[in-house]
């Protein structure tokens, strides 16, 4: 599902992010991503979402190979991806509905199956009551959880997490975290990016570390501690 | 694209204008004084070239001979006259012929004439018309010094004059409006951009779920367009209402000149076509255009 074959990459000034990662993740895989701060892990899913070309290697993601694709094929790519982010992101001026459907209006799809397809997905993660709420009157996780509607609504194949409980409450963090697994049970392959070591190992998933942009550690599930 | 996505982009766009009110206010300001310079310089050049048309029409000269010239002289003269490009009609007036039409000319006092066929003073002559004005001196010049002319009368001050104006006003008027259509396209794309501001949260979000640089761009391409055709109406209004009132004050002075200039004026029934037409295709062009371009910038898509 996710194929990273010898990817480096070197921001313009001499950073180098990601040096020669070699990283394979399987359809329905739930895995973490950890790292300190700086280590290449926002580099990691802005190569996946091919927000950025790699300096060196190879990139494969479902069908697609991200390095040879066109430009006008990455907005079918990110319709295989639904991302979520520590800030949210939501729109301050539409309510938690029109969040989630203004990301399938945009993508061509009928009023009738946003219709449809919205309360659905709303219900899913729990908000079926604060449909129609504005972002601001929402708790942090609330939020968090219209981003992951929104990032669900288009049926990914792949749910890409950076740091999804960074702004969040402990409590609130564990809710989201069981949102994701329970994501992942439907079949969804799930990567979580975080530097919250202690969160990654209650949930027992195989688990990749970055250090200074290399793959220092790839423990699977049930192994990590 | 379908239907119910195009008319949610196009919604988007109108709402676009609506957000940033201030701004499209101005970019309207701006490009509807512009299309009412440009169409107002049109306008007035239009007329001045029906002016002249009739003027041209009446480009006439006349090459008087020489009481000695010899019948070989007025042949040769009449062969080169035959020769010449811009000609576009000419005719023989003997002495007698010119007598005869002078006789016509007096009407009843005609009789004072009686007599002079012997002793007759007026001079035989060319007479040409010339396919437009502005050849009017090089024909003289090629003319003027063969054998047996006498002289030409020709409107060759009015000649100068008129081609005179007619460049000069060519000239500035482009360059006129090149400066406002690039004032034009300066404001336009600032306002599409601050738009572009305003909505970048929406436009990082359609970028991750996916959307087409078409959805993206549509929007703002439609709120340029539709500032070019607020501007396009808004100025053909206020284009009509100044014709409209110039001709009837014009028609009210006791100016004489101006009086005959209003009379003259192409009606705007005429024309109104033609400046609504030309307003809307400059708008939608300048509109759509100067979006699209800082939306390439902004978006570097
Ligand atoms: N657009 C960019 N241009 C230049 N350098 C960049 C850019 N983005 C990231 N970097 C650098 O690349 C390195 C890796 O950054 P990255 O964002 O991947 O780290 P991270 O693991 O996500 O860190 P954090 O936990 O703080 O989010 C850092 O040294 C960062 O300064
Ligand atoms: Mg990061």
């Amino acid at each position: 599902m996710i194929e990273f074959r010898n990817v480096s990459k070197n921001y313009p000034g001499g950073t180098h992010a990601l040096d020669d990662v070699d990283i394979s993740i399987d359809k329905g895989e739930f895995v973490f991503i950890l790292g300190h701060s700086g280590a290449g892990k926002s580099t990691l899913l802005k190569l996946m979402l091919r927000e950025e070309l790699p300096s060196k290697g190879s990139i494969m993601i479902a069908d697609y190979n991200l390095v040879k694709m066109k430009k006008r094929q990455v907005p079918y790519l990110r319709r295989e991806l639904g991302v979520v982010f520590q800030d949210f992101r939501l729109i301050p001026s539409m309510t938690a509905y029109e969040n989630v459907a203004f990301a399938m209006r945009v993508t061509n799809i009928s009023s009738k199956e946003i219709r449809r397809r919205v309360p659905y997905i709303l219900r899913i993660v729990g908000l079926e009551d604060k449909m129609h709420v504005y972002p601001d009157q929402l708790s942090g996780g609330e939020q968090q959880r219209v981003a992951l509607a929104r990032a669900l609504v288009h049926n990914p194949k792949i749910i890409l997490a950076d740091e999804p409980t960074g702004n969040i409450d402990p409590e609130l963090s564990l809710e989201i975290m069981e949102l994701l697994l329970e994501i992942n049970k439907l079949g969804t392959t799930v990567v979580v990016v975080t530097h919250d070591v202690a969160l990654a190992n209650r949930f027992h998933a195989r688990t990749i570390t970055l250090d200074h942009g290399r793959v220092v550690s790839d423990t699977k599930g049930k192994n990590a501690v | 694209m379908r239907g119910s996505s195009l008319g949610y982009l196009i919604k988007k766009g109108i709402s676009n204008i609506w957000l940033n009110r201030m701004m499209s206010a101005a970019s309207m300001g701006i490009l509807t004084a512009c299309l009412i310079i440009v169409g107002g310089s049109g306008l007035l050049a239009v007329n001045i070239r029906d002016i002249f048309t009739a003027i041209e029409n009446q480009n006439e000269m006349v090459i008087f001979i020489k009481e000695d010239a010899t019948e070989e002289d007025v042949t040769v003269l009449g062969d080169k006259i035959d020769s010449l490009d811009h000609v576009s009609d000419y005719y023989y007036v003997s002495k007698a012929e010119a007598l005869e039409e002078q006789k016509e000319y007096m009407g009843e006092k005609g009789y004072l004439l009686d007599g002079l066929e012997d002793d007759n003073p007026l001079p035989a002559s060319y007479r040409l018309t010339l396919s437009g004005l502005e050849y009017l001196n090089e024909t003289v010049e090629q003319l003027q010094h063969y054998r047996g002319v006498d002289t030409i009368s020709a409107p060759t001050d009015l000649a100068d004059t008129l081609t005179g104006v007619e460049k000069t006003a060519l000239v500035l008027g482009s360059i006129i409006i090149g400066i406002l259509i690039v004032a034009s396209t300066v404001v336009i794309s600032n306002t599409i951009r601050l738009t572009l501001f305003a909505r970048r949260r929406e436009i990082n979000i359609m970028r991750y779920v996916g959307a087409t640089n078409g959805f993206i761009r549509l929007p703002f391409v439609v709120e340029g367009m539709t500032i070019g055709i607020f501007s396009a109406v808004l100025a053909f209004g206020v284009i009509w209402a100044i014709y409209q009132s110039l001709g009837s004050l014009f028609a009210e002075t006791r100016i004489s000149w101006l009086t005959s200039v209003s009379n003259n004026l192409i009606p705007f029934m005429n024309l109104w076509y033609y400046v609504l037409g030309g307003f809307l295709i400059a708008g939608i062009l300048i509109g759509s255009l100067s979006s699209s371009s800082s939306i390439r910038r902004y978006l570097k898509v």
